[in-house]
């Protein structure tokens, strides 16, 4: 299936990876390596207190004991569980509830306003009665994450039911197509870059939703270790978990897209990464 | 070619299609009333190749979906095989104006649609479908997906499409309108030979005069506000037609005088 991908268009390459004669990769590692080395140079030279800033190098060695240790990796799963959980829930939620309101319009036409409605409140600011409603456990971070990502997957959903081109929906029209054979032949193949779209942008929101409902009470986790070792002023362990969960979000954010790739098989790839 | 005739040959001396005092209304934003369609009346006989033209606004793509079963008529009636039309049928047959394929799916599995959505068994059409792909050249780009094929090829598969479900009546909604000269000469005198060959009727409309001369047995005449039919010309040029045949003096006549209805209305767009 993948063979009938387009093949990538070369990636332009920057200039100062062409002035170094270097490829991209190198020329990224070098740009986080001189960021690294003038932080580090500007900690030492102004003499910046490790309470407000850490040196790089302190966060390195933070990172280097973490992924060592035992007690953070079950933090990280335990996260990693909420973040999945929740991400599963909201875009399975997101996508059924995008597919009933794009497939029937009268439904659509019932509930909108309240869809709107419920999408404008800020979900984080619910957290804290999620944490009531569903304890300080696993569970209130899964939903709460699971809120979070719901809607851009609704959203996303919709649009891509909606832009369907009509040019389709009259030829399957004419060759005596009902309307729900032409949302499941049509409609809803069309809508997949779309779900992706949303997809893409819930994963995102999936991660902070864990994290919000970690903060507001919980026991385990990272979001709960990044509180931990703030109120223990280990400035340089906060840095050292932001960096696993940034690492997480790309793991994730790929993962998506591998699926993209394959299931959207007849667009050409787009982006970069 | 014909696996399953929807009339078993010389049952019928009843025209394939009857349309009497047809009419269609549009309802405009204000609410007033737009006629696209004044009374029209039509008969294309079994196996006839009519070609319509006219300028923008004339009704002809309404005429054609309502053909279709698409849209309904405000008054009169439209008879296929005897029977008044009301919605689509599997009797019909449609090339649209864009390719209009499905890009997940491949050529094969585009090209079966109308049977896989009218539940008809498709096995007892893969002769036909074969046949089809063969009649087109495209035997060979079955599993290629539309992405991989010009916009000729693309219009193939749409024309294998409409022809799919052997149905008795084929329309054509200025099927070659997008694609350059050359290409379109190609596609009409490939579009003769399989009419001759699947004994289809058509209906097809067009921008072009000289296209309509070149295909027709009758051109069907319209002008716009409301859309009616101004005169119906019958092409008498021999059949198998040839691409020189456009520039004899008889050719140049007909493509003259259709072209005359439009000279006192501004000029047919395209």
């Amino acid at each position: 299936m993948t063979s009938i991908i387009p093949p990538t268009p070369v990636r332009p390459v920057s200039w100062v990876a062409r002035a170094l004669r270097l490829p991209d990769l190198w020329s990224r590692i070098l740009l986080l390596g001189a960021c690294l080395a003038a932080w580090e140079a500007a900690v030492s030279v102004f003499a910046i207190p490790e309470l407000l800033l850490p040196p790089p190098s302190r966060i390195g060695a933070a990172l280097f004991s973490d992924l060592t240790s035992l007690r953070l990796l079950r933090h990280a799963g335990v996260t990693l569980t909420e973040v999945l959980g929740g991400f599963a829930l909201g875009a399975g939620a997101g996508l059924a509830l995008g597919c009933l309101l794009g497939r029937f319009d009268w439904l659509w036409r019932l509930s909108y306003p309240y869809v709107v409605a419920f999408e404008t409140v800020p979900k984080v600011a619910i957290a804290p009665l999620i944490v009531v409603w569903f304890g300080f456990g696993v569970n209130s971070k899964i939903v709460t994450s699971a809120l979070i990502c719901f809607f851009p997957v609704v959203a996303n959903t919709l649009s891509g039911l909606r832009t369907t081109p009509p040019e389709l929906v009259e030829m399957m029209t004419t060759f005596k197509a009902s309307t729900g054979q032409i949302f499941a032949k049509v409609r809803m193949p069309h809508a997949m870059p779309y779900v992706f779209a949303g997809l893409e942008i819930g994963i995102v929101m999936a991660v902070i939703g864990a994290i919000v409902g970690e903060f507001v009470g919980a026991q385990a986790g990272l979001g709960f270790m990044i509180l931990q070792r703030q109120f223990a002023m280990d400035i340089a362990g906060v840095f050292s978990i932001l960096a696993i969960l940034s690492a997480f979000g790309i793991v994730l954010n790929v993962a998506i897209r591998r699926l993209q790739y394959t299931l959207v098989f007849w667009l050409p790839r787009s982006g970069h990464g | 070619m014909n696996v399953q005739p929807n009339i078993p040959f010389g049952m019928t001396d009843r025209p394939l299609i009857q349309i009497s005092g047809l009419t269609k209304e549009y309802e405009s934003r204000d609410g007033s009333r737009i006629q696209a369609l004044a009374p029209v009346d039509l008969e294309v006989p079994d196996r006839e190749f009519v070609c319509i033209v006219g300028p923008s606004g004339c009704g002809k793509s309404t005429l054609l979906r309502l053909l279709a079963g698409t849209l309904t008529a405000s008054a009169g009636q439209i008879l296929l095989s005897g029977a008044p039309v009301h919605g689509p049928s599997g009797q019909v047959g449609m090339v649209f104006q864009s390719p209009s394929l499905l890009p997940w799916r491949t050529v094969e599995a585009n090209a079966l649609i109308p049977l896989e959505i009218q539940k008809l068994d498709s096995r007892k059409y893969s002769q036909l479908s074969r046949e089809l792909f063969d009649l087109v050249g495209l035997s060979g780009f079955r599993k290629k997906y539309p992405g991989e094929l010009s916009g000729g090829m693309q219009q193939r598969v749409g024309l294998v499409r409409a022809l799919i479900h052997d149905p008795s009546l084929l329309l054509m909604d200025e099927p070659f309108g997008a694609l350059d000269a050359m290409t379109r000469e190609t596609m009409n005198l490939e579009l003769l030979r399989i009419w001759r060959d699947a004994r289809k009727t058509v209906v097809l409309v067009t921008h072009s005069i000289p296209e309509a001369v070149f295909l027709a047995d009758r051109v069907v005449v319209m002008s716009a506000r409301p859309g009616r039919i101004s005169e119906v010309v019958d092409i008498e040029i021999a059949r198998p037609r040839r691409l020189e045949m456009m520039t004899s003096p008889e050719f140049g006549a007909l493509v003259g005088r259709i072209r005359r209805h439009f000279g006192a209305q501004g000029r047919l767009d395209a």
